[in-house]
């Protein structure tokens, strides 16, 4: 027997299923004795994540610059404004080829350097220390990091290109930075995606593995037709947090490039900083943030519902 | 009539959401300084008596804070100084005095940031006498008024210069400093070699790509805006001309390749390491690009007094771009008559001398620039005051960022083909009309 907070305590059926019988008066005492212990951390929560958004949203109802006339309600016209625009329109689809990319790099990139340790090593040792280490290295220290080996004139990857005999490229400019930009990003996060599967396949059952080597299931097989499928609940998990952090990319690209060249690398991210920090439009800006976090949560409840369907396959 | 939105009687929406603002501040200044690049803190004293400001990252706030640490030896007030880099300086400043901050003293970029600061500051007038203002560089503290009020001291101002490799030039067979905009262009080509290109630019899609173009802009006769500041006027003969020139000098190989990515500081970097030998730069920049610390080629630097003109155009000279820093005192501020204080102190004839001198500061007081040491150690300077003294600043109008972003993101796609010149300037003069809501 299982007995939720709410006091209704649930017994399997037979025939499959919960049915739910009424809670006695200890059982309800005890639930309200828990939501009392959660309801300090609850109320915390709600100031702290759900305050901000509604304040976001209120804001984006209004035409409010810091330094202008007294806010005015305008309704809907910002989100108007904002779908279009063909600035904003640009990022979005530049936003969705990056997420597109970064992610999916992440995701092949990540499965096959987890599978190697797996199966090479069983355990994370050194090796995977070192490739977990740009996930701890902020963001920051990162842009700035790949700034140098980037950048034109004292590019390190030029001089070891050079090396080899390869002219020196503007990494930052116009023909790469786009893609220079992806390839900082997948660099520093695959060793997430990396940790996540990693731990999935140190769950899988080894009877199940060893079974399909019995039966002659080559590599690729195994894990096309075996791990795969098992691992499929921790690979949604990844991609949706992945595709939701990518979605709201800033700081790399704040620092490598700023957007540019001729806003080639100007994300959603980007295009919010600008309209609440350069141009001080605060409803706009909030405005912007509200649709961005539309689209987060259609892609979150998108990936939930995909899980749910693989959980219950 | 305003709708009523419900916050509560005695409280305008204004106050509530610049509660809000002063939260999202107080937010950004913790993220500022924990996360942003280059970001750092320097903090004295929070006792009562204590001058708070802001100050951009630089030579502005090498200045700023050497000033200021005299100024705390002498006086019983201590002054906590935050660094940020420019544009965060900017919004964490406007920020923190739209969303009811405690800075007392408010560094102001000359007419650009003036327009939007302005409404947050204490007019000085009450405090100094107007012949004060006369031992200042003459055209210094008109950057500072707004509306027949004065807003603020200038501290530290300086114009776009020619400044270039007198070795180079000599190596070259260039004999004069360039006049015209043809000279400089033969200059740029003569000068790249496999060594060293003719011409250093910030060409990243940023403000000191603007601050580049201006003085072109303005040296091939054209004009940024309409006199009444109503309406974009640079998308003509002259600014195609202007701008299809800095295009070619970049597409022609006489720009590194890497300056699409760079902005100021690679400027100086390219200078100091050699890799250029013209730039059309800040003229405090001239101090670090000749300092034997930071550059190999110390010494062999130079500035001219003027910058090139297009040859045909009424214009005796090149027109630069003059812009500097101001301070100025905030209308919340409970520390006025010391952050006042500090103002006088910073913007003093031997204070700035000292500056100048020791800490390579751009000086506003024109005894200064008589000072027979300072000209030992900018040998420059007559020429500076030369060119400052027919310097145009960029326009005060509220709108200056949006202006300013939209010509940075057009002339970045003339600079990478995404659009011709003559397309990217139609372009931005649309997006600067309807800024200007015109």
């Amino acid at each position: 027997m299982q007995t939720k907070p709410h006091g209704v305590s649930l017994q399997h059926h037979p025939a499959g299923g919960w049915r739910g019988r009424a809670a006695s008066p200890l059982e309800r005492h005890r639930a309200r004795v828990a939501y009392g212990f959660i309801l300090p951390a609850l109320l915390v929560l709600a100031a702290i994540l759900a305050a901000p958004i509604v304040f976001s949203l209120y804001v984006s109802l209004h035409d409010w610059t810091l330094f202008g006339d007294q806010p005015e309600l305008i309704g809907l016209d910002n989100y108007v404004r904002a779908l279009s625009d063909p600035a904003v329109l640009a990022s979005f689809v530049r936003t969705a080829l990056f997420v597109l990319i970064t992610v999916g790099a992440q995701t092949v990139l990540g499965f096959g350097i987890a599978l190697f340790l797996f199966r090479e090593f069983g355990r994370l040792r050194l090796l995977g220390i070192v490739l977990l280490l740009p996930m701890m290295i902020s963001e920051v220290v990162a842009g700035l990091g790949f700034r140098l080996i980037l950048s034109h004139d004292v590019s390190l990857l030029n001089w070891l290109l050079g090396l080899v005999g390869i002219e020196p490229q503007v990494w930052l400019g116009s023909d790469w930075a786009f893609i220079s930009v992806m390839a900082v990003d997948v660099w520093q996060h695959t060793p997430f995606v990396i940790l996540v599967l990693f731990a999935a396949m140190q769950g899988l059952p080894q009877d199940v593995l060893e079974a399909a080597k019995v039966d002659g299931a080559t590599g690729f097989t195994s894990v096309r037709h075996i791990m795969l499928p098992l691992l499929m609940p921790a690979l949604l998990v990844v991609v949706m947090f992945r595709t939701v952090f990518a979605m709201r990319v800033f700081t790399p690209i704040y620092i490598l490039t700023g957007g540019g060249p001729a806003d080639s690398t100007t994300l959603l991210g980007i295009e919010i900083y600008r309209a609440a920090f350069q141009h001080y439009e605060m409803g706009y800006a909030a405005a912007l943030s509200a649709l961005m976090l539309l689209f987060s949560m259609a892609v979150g409840v998108l990936y939930i519902k995909l899980l749910s369907r693989e959980a219950l396959s | 009539m305003r709708p009523n939105l419900g916050v509560g009687e005695g409280v305008t929406r204004r106050q509530f959401m610049r509660a809000g603002a002063g939260v999202a501040a107080s937010a950004y200044a913790l993220g500022s300084v924990g996360t942003l690049a280059g970001c750092s803190e320097e903090t004295t004293s929070a006792a009562s008596g204590t001058v708070r400001a802001v100050v951009p990252e630089g030579g502005l706030s090498r200045a700023f804070v050497e000033a200021a640490r005299e100024f705390e030896s002498t006086s019983d007030i201590s002054v906590e100084i935050l660094t940020y880099p420019y544009a965060e300086a900017r919004q964490q400043q406007l920020l923190e005095l739209g969303g009811g901050g405690d800075l007392d003293a408010v560094l102001i970029d000359g007419q650009i940031w003036l327009a939007e600061l302005h409404q947050h500051l204490d007019p000085i007038d009450d405090r100094i006498d107007a012949s004060e203002l006369e031992r200042f560089v003459a055209s210094m503290p008109t950057m500072f008024q707004r509306d027949d009020a004065t807003y603020a001291l200038p501290f530290r101002v300086g114009g776009w210069v020619l400044i270039y490799r007198e070795d180079l030039f000599d190596s070259a067979g260039i004999t004069q400093v360039p006049q015209t905009w043809a000279e400089f262009r033969d200059a740029a080509e003569r000068l790249t070699s496999d060594q060293t290109y003719g011409f250093a630019a910030p060409l990243a899609q940023t403000n000191f790509l603007v601050a580049q173009w201006l003085p072109f802009l303005w040296s091939f006769g054209g004009e940024l805006l309409t006199g009444d500041n109503q309406q974009a006027a640079f998308n003509s003969d002259a600014g195609i001309e202007a701008t299809t020139f800095l295009v070619d000098l970049y597409k022609d190989g006489l720009v590194p390749p890497g300056a699409i990515e760079a902005d100021h500081d690679g400027v100086i970097t390219a200078m100091q390491q050699g890799q250029t030998a013209m730039a059309i730069t800040y003229s405090p920049y001239y101090l670090e690009m000749n300092s034997p610390d930071q550059s190999d080629f110390a010494g062999s630097f130079a500035v001219a007094g003027e910058l090139p003109r297009r040859a045909d155009s009424d214009l005796d000279t090149g027109r630069s771009m003059i812009t500097g820093w101001g301070v100025g005192i905030a209308r919340n501020s409970v520390n006025k008559d010391a952050a006042w204080e500090l103002a006088e102190y910073l913007t003093r004839d031997d204070v700035q001398a000292t500056l100048a001198i020791e800490h390579g500061n751009s000086p506003t007081v024109a005894s200064v620039y008589r000072d027979e040491e300072y000209l030992e150690a900018y040998e420059a300077a007559g020429e500076v005051l030369d060119v400052l003294k027919g310097a145009s600043t960029r326009p005060g109008v509220v709108e200056w960022t949006e202006i300013e972003e939209a010509l940075a993101l057009r002339l970045s796609e003339a600079l990478t083909d995404s659009r011709t010149v003559a397309e990217a300037l139609s372009a931005a003069e649309e997006d600067v009309n309807e800024a200007l809501g015109s």
